[in-house]
């Protein structure tokens, strides 16, 4: 019953929520973005077993964020986080030139998958701040953005460290969302 | 493919690569094939602070990329017993890691400033010297920042 009022208070002050899930290759900065946004704070953290999954407020959206490991060995497992998910946000390394095709290859597997077809794409350029990064534009081609079809993406420069960019990557998706929250609601 | 997973089986039995290259604990799990050194899951946070372009961290039991190829051959040459350039000590190595773990973040500022009260003066003057030869910026952003906090760690120097 409680929960019954809740979502009706909830649908009523138009707060929503959204699950999203947050990939990249290992090393990419999953794990510093996600405390990052849920306390403010920069953790030295260690390499992800497993996942982390934390619920950030940001205006009148709740994300519920679920950080899943890159290790080479753990992507297998990304596709079972894949079920009811509304978004994506995908983080790559700048400075990882070398390894931009295979996030690349990972990126497409993940957004060919029949449970991600309806997600909205946010892709986080990290580590801006270092020398010799891939600028956002870089990075958008050599994910292969552009020839995306009927599918709403966008990215974001950002430094996990100094926080630049994260809110304005949750800004689209919250926006976004709304959008298409609203898109599929006039429709009945 | 195999014959790489023996080597590096072979590597870790090592006795130079059966603790942890920075903290000493035992059975390593990691590998920096950039470095050199065979290293804990701890340990890994302050290499991976550092950025690709100085220390990759893979692990050695769930990534794939350090079994063929270069990665191997490179940790051949350098145990963890004898550390190669450019960081020519592993503390140096430490406290780069800590100290841009720090200067990324102005609250985590003094937190830090009590981990390094416990490496020694010398090291600590490599690092000054290190950040202000590689990465001024950060500098930058540190004394333009508000808060007077950045002020005292310069004192512990």
């Amino acid at each position: 019953m409680g929960q019954v009022f809740r979502k009706l208070f909830d649908a009523f002050f138009g707060n929503s929520e959204m699950r999203v899930v947050m990939l990249g290759l290992d090393a990419a900065g999953k794990t510093t973005i996600l405390y990052k946004l849920h306390i403010g704070e920069v953790l030295s953290t260690v390499p992800t077993i497993g996942f982390n999954v934390e619920k950030v407020q940001y205006k009148n959206v709740m994300f519920t964020v679920w950080d899943v490991g890159g290790q080479e060995k753990l992507r297998p497992l990304w596709r079972h986080y894949f079920n009811d998910t509304n978004g994506l946000i995908y983080v790559v390394d700048s400075l990882d030139r070398e390894r931009i095709s295979k996030a690349k290859a990972e990126f497409q597997t993940i957004i060919n998958d029949p449970f991600m077809l309806n997600c909205v794409i946010l892709v986080f350029a990290n580590k801006q701040d270092m020398k010799g990064a891939m600028t956002p534009m870089e990075v958008c081609e050599g994910l292969g953005l552009f020839e995306l079809k009927n599918r709403k993406w966008h990215i974001q420069g950002t430094c996990a460290l100094k926080g630049d960019g994260l809110y304005e990557g949750l800004d689209w998706l919250a926006s976004t969302l709304k959008d298409m929250k609203a898109a599929s609601t006039s429709s009945f | 493919m195999h014959a790489g997973k023996k080597k590096l089986k072979d590597l870790l039995q090592q006795s130079d690569n059966r603790a942890c290259a920075d903290c000493g604990a035992h059975d390593p799990k990691w590998a920096s094939p950039t470095i050199g050194v065979f290293i804990c899951l701890k340990c890994c946070g302050g290499h991976r602070l550092l950025g690709p372009n100085i220390s990759k961290v893979p692990s050695t039991l769930i990534s794939c990329n350090l079994l063929p190829g270069e990665g191997i051959s490179f940790l051949e040459n350098y145990e963890n017993g004898h550390s190669p350039k450019p960081f020519s000590n592993l503390t140096t190595l430490r406290v780069l890691g800590t100290a841009r773990d720090a200067f990324g973040s102005p609250r985590v500022h003094l937190r830090r400033v009590a981990v390094m009260g416990y490496f020694s003066n010398e090291s600590k003057q490599q690092l000054l010297l290190l950040l202000l030869l590689k990465q001024p910026s950060r500098f930058d952003s540190y004394f333009s920042n508000e808060s007077k906090q950045p002020l005292l760690l310069l004192f512990f120097f």
